[in-house]
């Protein structure tokens, strides 16, 4: 019931900040935490829940993004038809790369997915139906409400709000029933789960599909915001680092963990490009490379579970049973 | 070495250091790949960012070999090397780092351990 109350209170805070905080940079701001918040959440169904770090997340990014922008530019249609074939193309890439490696532990799994999402991006920088180096755009002037082209960042930020609330409720209801169950299992010792009668390689591979589907429909949101895609913003492998990074500092394997990270980095991010000009887009790199060192070095849980141990330490008591359960693991 | 990569507590008990080990497999990696380095920038171009790329050439090399294995790294190493250049002739020098990823990915499909890998 307490958990309740305050799961309301954090919704009412999100829906409430577009309309605290009104100018075009907050709200744009405000838009983009969410999204990359979506991504993360998507990646901590694999890699926080299951364990393992796919570092081509990028690949089902950019799947949804060039389905959306393909959808409008080659059949005229709104960006939201591809999020369907988005999700197709993902999930059967996912099953490619997961049905050899899932099933072996180590490395494997992470080398592949880098493989992979480096083999995507220079298919399409060669392919010229994908745009090749220039990338595909959305439509400039909406046609209709269905086009998703807003000058303003309000609608999006709904939209993003939520699509991430359900993202979050499918990962919640994924960490209570038996496959949730199955992955921490697993995360903890695979020997120990499989001889147990878990289905490991199975329900990995679920995870790694269902992962793969939901960070697909994030690219697509992404492509709907900025309204054109290339193989840079849309499969560069930065934007795997960003979405693991995110997840990792806010506490991987934990239900909020992406969007506190999310909501850290991002704000981050946009006032240091902000500050420095074109000078400093590298200088956001420094500052992600220096969290990676200090999160494995000093809290590999994440600040939830940081904060989550203070919690403890202070009033004797554990502070819900999802942070408590899910103690994260480092990437 | 072996034996902390092995099981690191393990290995503690046994009065061997595994920070220690991890430190000196680490800077021999570095230093060897500081020296191919050296030796790459004779015939290569060198941007800032050259590396991206190597690396993952290099990540697909060990994992084709087998990780943990030298004639395996040795072999793969060199096989890579004869595809790369002969895809980029054959086909298109824009390809030649598509068939490599590509014949890893299919790779691992029937041999995953690597070509002289154990699992």
């Amino acid at each position: 019931m307490r958990r309740l109350l305050w799961l309301a209170i954090l919704l009412a805070l999100f829906v409430a900040y577009p309309l605290a905080f009104s100018t075009p940079f907050q709200q744009r701001l405000g838009a983009l935490v969410l999204l990359y918040a979506i991504a993360a959440s998507a990646w901590n169904i694999i890699g926080g829940y299951a364990g393992q770090v796919s570092v081509g997340h990028v690949v089902f990014f950019g799947c949804g993004a060039y389905a959306a922008m393909g959808a409008y530019a080659h059949f005229a249609l709104s960006p939201l038809v591809g999020i369907p074939a988005g999700i197709v193309v993902s999930v059967a890439i996912s099953a490619v790369v997961g049905v050899p490696t899932l099933r072996l532990s180590g490395h494997y799994f992470s080398m592949a997915t880098i493989a992979v999402a480096e083999l995507v991006r220079l298919i399409v920088t060669n392919t010229e139906y994908l745009g090749a180096a220039v990338g595909l755009s959305g439509p400039t002037v909406p046609r209709n409400v269905f086009d998703l082209s807003f000058i303003s960042a309000l609608p999006y930020y709904y939209l993003f709000l939520s699509v991430l609330a359900i993202t979050l409720g499918i990962t919640w209801w994924m960490a209570n029933s038996r496959m949730g169950f199955y992955l921490r299992a697993i995360r903890d010792s695979e020997r120990a789960a499989r001889s147990l009668g878990a289905p490991a390689s199975r329900t990995k591979l679920y995870a790694y599909m269902l992962s793969a589907a939901l960070t697909s429909v994030a690219g697509a949101l992404y492509a709907m915001m900025f309204g054109f895609i290339d193989p840079e913003s849309g499969l560069g492998i930065l934007i795997s680092v960003k979405i693991l990074i995110m997840a990792a500092l806010g506490g991987a394997g934990l239900l909020f963990g992406p969007l506190v990270g999310a909501a850290i980095l991002v704000p981050l991010e946009e006032i240091s490009n902000n500050l420095l000009g074109g000078k400093g887009a590298g200088l956001t790199f420094v500052v992600y490379g220096a969290i990676i060192v200090l999160i494995s070095r000093f809290q590999p849980g994440g600040i939830l579970t940081l904060v989550n141990r203070l919690w403890i330490k202070r009033t004797g008591k554990v502070m819900d049973g999802e942070a408590a359960r899910g103690i994260a693991h480092a990437p | 070495m072996l034996a902390v990569a092995e099981d690191s507590t393990a290995a503690q008990l046994m009065g061997i250091r595994p920070d220690t080990m991890q430190a000196i497999a680490w800077a021999i990696a570095a230093g060897a790949t500081g020296l191919a380095g050296a030796l790459i920038a004779t015939f290569f171009y060198i941007v800032p960012t050259v590396g991206e790329t190597l690396a993952i050439v290099a990540f697909v090399t060990v994992s084709l070999g087998g990780f943990g294995s030298v004639p395996g790294a040795l072999v793969a190493g060199l096989l890579i090397g004869v595809i790369e250049s002969l895809s980029g002739f054959l086909i298109g020098a824009v390809y030649k780092d598509m068939v490599v990823y590509a014949l890893f990915l299919g790779f691992l499909w029937f041999r995953p351990q690597g070509l002289m890998g154990r699992l």
